[in-house]
């Protein structure tokens, strides 16, 4: 049985519905039925400014007009605070579904460091939540020994396959002081948003994490403002 | 390549979680971790907002203390310093030793008290107090003693008085008019005056008294003499009058004799003759009686030019004391006291801040009140120059070089 945490804030549907419905109706805007989901990193210039609450958000705003669905990646595989996270909140948004394989087709951007042969099952998982069409990994870690190494590699053909299966996936990055995962997907997503907060002094780690995931050829769209003073402007995408 | 980027997750239950693919995955140059940023008045101030509870509790804590502070800085408190010089130094003519010390329970005594206050009037320096009866002035009497403050200088030999009052020119009054009133309680009582010049001056002359006294006394006692004046001129008197009478007497004795001579009958001459031996023994018995106090005129004349060298020098003395008496008594009741041991007496300063006084109150809650915005402004400032803060997204947007898509207000969730 899958035990879950509950660290992270519990998700209610409305968060940030205004704010975030812009940038969802952008992201979700399709020209053609089939044309292939779109990945987007969201990263945190440092750690607390909320990006994985914006994640979850985003996730649950984008489920509502996905149709083949919405899979949320949280790269945090100790934690998996967003699995967490919708499990504390199953009576509001429904129960996890039993996890499905994150390999898909013998394909998978991670592996052990001490693995030669054939991806391990089952340690990256998507459940569904609810009845909506999302998807929230979680990663086995307490099936790792403490010398494993995971290394994530942006292995094009997996996130190929992803792109058929999925309008869009959220990928969910730590900061990159707190873990660098999300530098080696950074080339593959479409987009990268790094989440500020008014809070902490993060300028310089903004300006890293600016650079670093240019420096792999990833592309950062902009910026998502968090806890700004109210009277702050309220920006939306056009 | 297999791997770009790879994370390890050791062991966390001791805590600890490594990246180690740095060394493959180096940052590149461009990183610049130290930018600085460059931040408006405007981004600054909605940093300093951010503080807003920590400025809150900054202006309410230097506003409280700065107007207890800013009150008592403006409220004036006026002193006047009365310098009294160590016990050698006191008096020696009335046998007595002060020290500043002693000149304490003086300064703060009931005595002069009720002297500053009734000069002053209690409603003038107590207006908060009903100052009407018996009771009232008790109580003015009692405010009286808790604003003075009558201590002894840090080298105990000087006096310091101060004296708390709303009023400034009050407070300045009440001092000098105490000061007064102790100076005149000294002169009267003859605690401090300084005269041993004359008291030299009074003891030569009381030893030259003496002697003249005894030369008098002696001169009297050797001659058997009580008052010779009166004496003198009782005896002169006597004398007068005895040889008055003696003639008188005469002068009837030679008429009866005349008679007798013509005298017819037996009885009429025996009659006379009786009369006549009578009268003739008063007579003597009168010439006897002038020649007494004749002899006793005489003895006392003779002692005239003694007697008058001893009176005029005894009234010499007299003068001479009376003189000095009168000089004495310049000095007590001068107006330039020469206290003994007072090195220095300061009277308390008019004040030169009464326009404000008026106004001390809203002054010293403005100033409070604009010391701590002062103070809460420069706290928030300070924390906004917080190295690397993002306050606003414009801020966010001139720093990283890219568009604020999203913008999530605190209370949004």
């Amino acid at each position: 049985m899958i035990q879950l945490r509950t660290k992270e804030t519990p998700p209610r549907a409305n968060d940030f519905a205004r704010e975030l419905a812009g940038l969802t109706k952008r992201l979700m805007q399709r020209d053609f039925d089939d044309e292939p989901g779109r990945i987007v990193l969201l990263v945190g210039a440092a750690p607390k400014v909320g990006c994985s609450t914006m994640a979850r958000a985003l996730a649950l705003l984008a489920a509502r007009q996905a149709k083949r669905g919405v899979w949320l990646l949280d790269l945090d595989f100790w934690t998996n605070g967003q699995a967490a996270s919708f499990a504390a909140a199953s009576d509001s948004v429904g129960a996890l579904s039993p996890p499905r394989d994150g390999v898909l087709n013998g394909q998978a951007f991670w592996r052990l460091a001490s693995q030669t042969g054939e991806t391990a099952p089952r340690l990256l998982t998507y459940s569904q939540v609810g009845e909506r069409p999302l998807f929230v990994s979680r990663f086995a870690s307490e099936r790792l020994a403490s010398s494993d190494d995971i290394q994530i590699q942006p292995t094009s053909s997996y996130w190929v396959q992803a792109r058929a299966m999925a309008d869009l996936i959220i990928v969910d990055s730590p900061c990159f002081t707190a873990s660098r995962a999300g530098l080696a997907l950074s080339s593959q997503a479409d987009l990268s948003l790094v989440v500020v907060s008014p809070d902490l002094p993060l300028a310089s780690d903004a300006l890293v994490t600016r650079d670093e995931i240019q420096a792999r050829g990833g592309r950062v769209a902009g910026l998502l403002f968090n806890r700004a003073q109210n009277g702050a402007q309220t920006r939306r995408v056009a | 390549m297999v791997a770009q980027a790879s994370s390890r997750f050791g062991d966390r239950r001791n805590g600890e979680r490594r990246i180690v693919d740095d060394a493959r995955f180096p940052r590149p140059p461009i990183l610049r971790p130290d930018a600085p940023v460059k931040l408006s008045l405007a981004d600054r101030w909605s940093i300093a907002l951010q503080s807003s509870r920590l400025m809150a509790a900054v202006f309410s804590i230097v506003a409280a203390v700065g107007i207890v502070l800013v009150f008592l800085l403006v409220t004036p408190r006026y002193q006047a310093i009365l310098q009294l010089s160590a016990p050698q130094s006191a008096s020696v003519f009335y046998g007595q030793t002060s020290s500043a010390r002693d000149q304490l329970p003086i300064l703060q005594s009931e005595l002069l008290a009720k002297h500053v206050v009734g000069q002053l009037g209690a409603r003038r320096m107590f207006p908060n107090l009903d100052a009407r009866g018996e009771r009232g002035r008790i109580a003015a009497l009692s405010a009286f003693r808790r604003a003075l403050d009558a201590r002894l200088s840090r080298t105990g030999d000087a006096v310091e008085l101060r004296f708390r009052s709303h009023d400034a020119r009050i407070a300045a009054l009440a001092l000098d008019r105490l000061i007064s009133a102790y100076a005149a309680y000294q002169r009267e009582t003859g605690g401090l005056v300084d005269d041993a010049p004359l008291m030299a001056q009074r003891r030569a002359l009381d030893e030259r008294m003496a002697l003249a006294d005894d030369a008098m006394r002696a001169f009297l006692s050797a001659h058997k003499v009580s008052d010779y004046r009166a004496e003198l001129d009782s005896a002169a008197a006597l004398a007068d009058a005895l040889a008055h009478d003696v003639a008188v007497g005469k002068a009837e004795l030679a008429e009866i004799e005349a008679r007798l001579q013509s005298a017819q009958s037996a009885a009429d001459r025996l009659g006379l003759t009786a009369d006549l031996t009578a009268r003739t023994k008063k007579v003597a018995a009168l010439q006897r009686e002038m020649t007494a106090a004749t002899q006793r005129a005489n003895r006392l004349r003779v002692l005239s030019p003694e007697y008058e060298r001893l009176r005029f020098a005894r009234d010499t003395v007299l003068a001479a004391a009376a003189q000095l008496s009168a000089k004495d008594e310049d000095v007590r009741a001068g107006d330039s006291v020469r206290l003994a041991g007072v090195a220095a007496f300061r009277p308390a300063s008019a004040p030169l801040v009464t326009r404000i006084e008026r106004y001390r109150l809203p002054l010293a809650i403005g100033g409070a009140l604009m010391l701590a915005s002062m103070s809460a402004v420069a706290v928030g400032l300070a924390r906004s120059l917080r190295k690397g803060v993002l306050p606003t997204p414009a801020a966010a947007e001139r720093h990283l070089g890219l568009p604020v898509l999203v913008v999530v207000p605190r209370a949004a969730r």
